[in-house]
């Protein structure tokens, strides 16, 4: 089997699914693989504290005692250690085996060109097709393992804080994934925060070179000083762009990534007159607190998806243009 | 001004690091205060919280008194503050820094502007930049990581411990003796993939080198029916990278699992201790809950530690390519100070020899002397020495031997500013900025009025010009001086020397041609140029030539030829006349 890149009809996720489907094993024990390491340990670690917390207290009287589960917790870890290791081995072996088809086609595909016909750009940018634009379609084709192995994650997480209170998870989860929507959206304007720092830094450096390459103008006017004064000027502009960029940075960050204290506080407020009636145990806080500080970082995966399939159709078709 | 001059004289020897810090810090002291102590109040909230939950956890178990439902809102006030305290000290930390940087940033351009132009013609732009802008940009961000890591992380590891120190001995200990652990084997894992890493990209090399032979020569592969022959090559070197790339992937894996473990074992180190202390009756269910969130708090600044001991050590490169630039003296030294009267001067080169390199003189025992008032033209081949000779009437460089003296006073008494009240110079290519007209002219001087500047345009001949400006002298013009003519970017040197009207004015004519109109401008700009002052035409033309009163010829780095420009041009066994006899352009003449 082979990937066959030549009809130009193809659209790029067909070429994608047809490597895929060299190696159908590995990329789906790969899936498993994910999976574990990604949304079933995460999830068996949450509950193992709960028990531990319910151990503890006495809420729960059966099954394991505390030290078998904190034991378990590390054992939890090695687990994902071992099947991280395994997904990197995995990751290893997929890529290079996808790079290895692609850049064979490519490789017969330019050397059997009919005509004798020289390449259609020069040596370094076919090089690069082989090296980068095979390698942006598997990376491409790991993404998209990305996605169910942290999707499952979410509903099965969600799920068992659901068991425990409705209440509890809907006030916790909604301002979450709220504030969440909020700083994505708000993320667009960085780019505007970006340029206007980029400008004002490109304008103090570009004076610093014009400073070196008229220095002996300067010099022979004696205006050594005013000259420094007019650089601390733009120095001074640009920080004031580049601190109010940071600013914007900062927010976004305690908005996103820093939110699983934030949502534990609200937990801990929506819980309060249910932890006292027993209702809702210090177990289900512990297992509250550790779901929410995950779920925070599961949202971004699907838009990195997307820029990565962009990344794979351009490279797609710069390979077509090779052959 | 020594103050505002760091790097100059008075730094010598006391450039050391602490030095340096602290030179910097202190002009943004009140900011440094106010970032230290917001970082405080971050990590007080961050080690508040989970004492606020213990508490919570016990009076909701009734094990203690209190108002469950406060409490419950003051962990949730703490937490969103901690996010707002986050903000806060990130933005401080970052204004702190900038600041001094820049500060840092222009004392050192101060410093580099002041030295020698035997400095500037060794260090290019694009090196000032990349020490202004990359080195002390890294030297900034090594500020702000030592803030981060010792200070910010170091702290809160230290906060954590004490804490748990307080909770009971066991506790402390063991976490204690975890953290210290981890950080020791985390930053020990951190390269034991790099070269492996190596080895792959060597692989990856070879690979790529075979494949580019081979695409060199598509069509020699084809007719000798060798493709799958390369294509079998091909995947031969394919699982050799192969092969290479598994084994640095599994190295770095090892790291970053490594640290994944630990914390989780840092964690459960958090539960032994808690279950056994819990069993004893030592501690409530609340500061067993305390004990296993301050546990998983460790995590986060061991990462960041061990993050950023890296850019730790990036930063000495930095710094000594930094100290080397301050500390770098000046060849042409600031003397006692240099005070001339308003007026005509007069000028002498007296025995100079000069080279750019001490070993391979460019001028050799030039006398050379004018009179106040006077004008003389200064002729001779290209490459000759004639601008030397200019640059050195300005003091850009000290001669090797003799002496340059000016109204009868040896330029080496001089101090940087004090020549160029006295003197002007148009040089043979104009430098302009990218900034507006005003500044260009000007210097970035804004006590200049704008009717001085419009006078001495119209005067010019520049008055036309300065009408189609879009915004007058608010007009920006573009580095280099795109847009504008050549004659017209020599129009506004002159400007910036009439602007400033000093007693001797040095002219180095452009060889460049200009269109016939600017060229009669620039005639008459010249002719008012040297009316009343002491002046030394680098001449290029005859036109130029006829204007003044004396002529040098320079050739080899030698005055060959001296005198009145008439008694010259009378002797027709002089250079001068021979020359005048040819005429046309001086240049070609000469060549
Ligand atoms: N900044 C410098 N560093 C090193 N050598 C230099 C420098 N400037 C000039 N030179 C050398 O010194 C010699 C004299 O140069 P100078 O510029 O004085 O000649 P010139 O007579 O002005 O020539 P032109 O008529 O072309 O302007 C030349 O050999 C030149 O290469
Ligand atoms: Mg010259």
């Amino acid at each position: 089997m082979s990937a066959d890149l030549t009809p130009r009809t193809i659209p790029t996720w067909r070429v994608v699914l047809q490597v895929i489907g060299y190696r159908p094993w590995l990329y789906a024990s790969k899936a498993v693989v994910e999976v574990l390491t990604f949304s079933v340990a995460p999830w068996l670690s949450g509950l193992v504290l709960k028990a531990y917390f319910d151990r503890l207290s006495g809420q729960a009287s059966a099954g394991l005692n505390a030290w078998t589960l904190a034991a378990l917790f590390v054992g939890i870890a090695l687990g994902q250690a071992v099947t991280s290791l395994g997904d990197i081995v995995m990751s290893t072996t997929l890529g290079r085996t996808m790079q290895a088809l692609l850049g064979r086609n490519m490789l017969e595909g330019v050397l059997e060109k009919p005509g004798a016909r020289a390449l259609p750009e020069s040596t370094g940018e076919a090089l690069s097709r082989f090296r980068d634009d095979t390698a942006e379609v598997g990376n491409f084709a790991y993404m998209l393992l990305a996605v169910p192995a942290s999707l499952v994650f979410l509903p099965v997480a969600l799920a068992t804080m659901l068991r425990i209170s409705v209440l509890v998870t809907l006030v916790s989860v909604v301002p979450l994934f709220a504030i969440f929507g909020v700083a994505r959206l708000a993320s667009r304007r960085i780019g505007g925060y970006r340029e206007a720092t980029r400008v004002a830094e490109s304008r103090a450096q570009g004076f610093v070179g014009e400073v070196f390459g008229t220095a002996q103008a300067i010099k022979v006017a004696g205006a050594e000083d005013r000259v420094i004064g007019h650089l601390d000027e733009l120095y001074e502009r640009w920080r004031a762009v580049r601190q109010r960029e940071a600013l914007f940075e900062h927010v976004l960050e305690a908005m996103s990534f820093n939110l699983g204290s934030f949502a534990t506080g609200v937990t801990v407020l929506v819980a309060a007159s249910a932890i006292r009636s027993g209702s809702f145990t210090v177990g289900d806080l512990a297992l509250f607190t550790t779901y929410l500080g995950s779920i925070a970082g599961f949202v971004t995966i699907v838009e990195q998806v997307v820029a990565s399939y962009r990344q794979a159709e351009v490279s797609v078709e710069r390979m077509r243009h090779l052959m | 001004m020594e103050a505002s001059r760091p790097f100059g004289a008075g730094a010598t020897g006391l450039f050391r690091y602490r030095h340096l810090l602290w030179r910097y810090a202190r002009p943004v002291r009140w900011r440094a205060a106010l970032m230290v102590a917001l970082v405080l109040v971050g990590l007080g909230l961050q080690l508040a919280s989970p004492q606020v939950l213990r508490y919570f956890i016990d009076v909701a178990r009734g094990q203690a008194p209190g108002n469950l439902l406060a409490l419950a809102a003051l962990f949730f006030a703490v937490a969103a503050l901690e996010q707002v305290s986050a903000v806060a000290s990130g933005y401080a930390t970052r204004g702190a820094v900038v600041r001094a940087t820049n500060r840092m940033r222009s004392d050192l351009a101060r410093h580099c502007l002041g030295l020698d132009m035997g400095f500037h013609d060794s260090h290019t732009p694009g090196e000032m930049i990349q020490r202004l802008d990359g080195d002390v940009g890294a030297l900034a961000s090594f500020l702000m990581q030592l803030v981060i890591v010792v200070g910010a992380n170091g702290l809160l590891l230290l906060g954590i411990i004490a804490l748990l120190f307080g909770v009971h001995w066991l506790v402390g200990t063991s976490l204690a003796l975890f953290v210290f652990l981890s950080l020791l084997l985390l930053l020990r894992l951190r390269f034991i993939a790099v070269p492996h890493w190596v080895v792959s990209e060597q692989a990856e090399a070879e690979l790529y080198g075979y494949l580019e032979e081979r695409l060199a020569g598509t069509r020699d592969i084809r007719a000798l029916g060798a493709v799958p022959y390369v294509v079998r090559r091909f995947h031969v070197f394919l699982g050799n990278a192969y092969r290479k790339a598994l084994r640095a992937s599994v190295m770095s894996g090892i790291t970053y699992n490594a640290a994944t473990l630990l914390f989780a074992v840092g964690t459960a180190v958090g539960l032994f201790a808690g279950a056994w202390l819990y069993h004893q009756r030592e501690i409530t269910l609340g500061t067993a809950f305390m004990v296993f969130y301050y546990a998983t708090m460790l995590a986060g600044p061991i990462q960041m530690i061990t993050i950023h001991a890296e850019h730790l050590q990036n930063a000495t490169a930095s710094i000594v390519r930094i100290r080397q630039l301050a500390e770098t003296r000046s060849r042409v030294p600031e003397g006692p100070g240099l005070e001339l009267a308003p007026g005509p001067l007069s000028v002498e080169l007296d025995h100079v020899t000069f080279g750019y390199d001490p070993e391979h003189p460019v001028l050799r025992d030039v006398s050379l002397g004018l009179e106040p008032g006077r004008t003389l033209g200064l002729l001779g081949r290209t490459g000759h020495g004639k601008t030397t000779i200019a640059r050195l009437e300005m003091r850009l460089y000290d001669p090797q031997e003799g002496a340059v003296r000016l109204g009868g006073r040896d330029l080496r008494q001089s101090r940087e500013g004090d020549l160029a009240r006295h003197v002007g110079m148009v040089t043979q290519n104009v430098q302009l900025f990218r900034a507006s007209v005003r500044d260009n002219l000007t210097f970035f001087d804004p006590s200049v009025p704008d009717e001085k500047i419009l006078g001495v345009l119209e005067d010019l001949g520049l008055g036309r010009w300065y009408r189609s400006l879009p915004s007058g002298l608010d007009t920006a013009l573009s580095s280099g001086g795109g847009g504008l003519s050549a004659g017209e970017a020599q129009l506004l040197a002159f400007a910036r020397v009439f602007l400033r009207d000093p007693g001797l004015v040095i002219l180095d004519e452009p060889t460049s041609r200009v269109d016939p109109a600017t060229e009669g401008l620039i005639e008459r700009a010249v002719e008012r140029l040297l009316e009343g002052r002491t002046a030394i035409v680098i001449a290029h033309r005859l036109a130029t030539v006829a204007r003044v009163d004396e002529i040098a010829i320079v050739e080899g780095g030698r005055v060959v030829e001296r005198g009145e420009r008439e008694a010259l041009a009378r002797d027709p066994a002089s250079r001068f006349h021979r020359l005048l006899r040819v005429g046309g352009d001086l240049d070609e003449v000469m060549a």
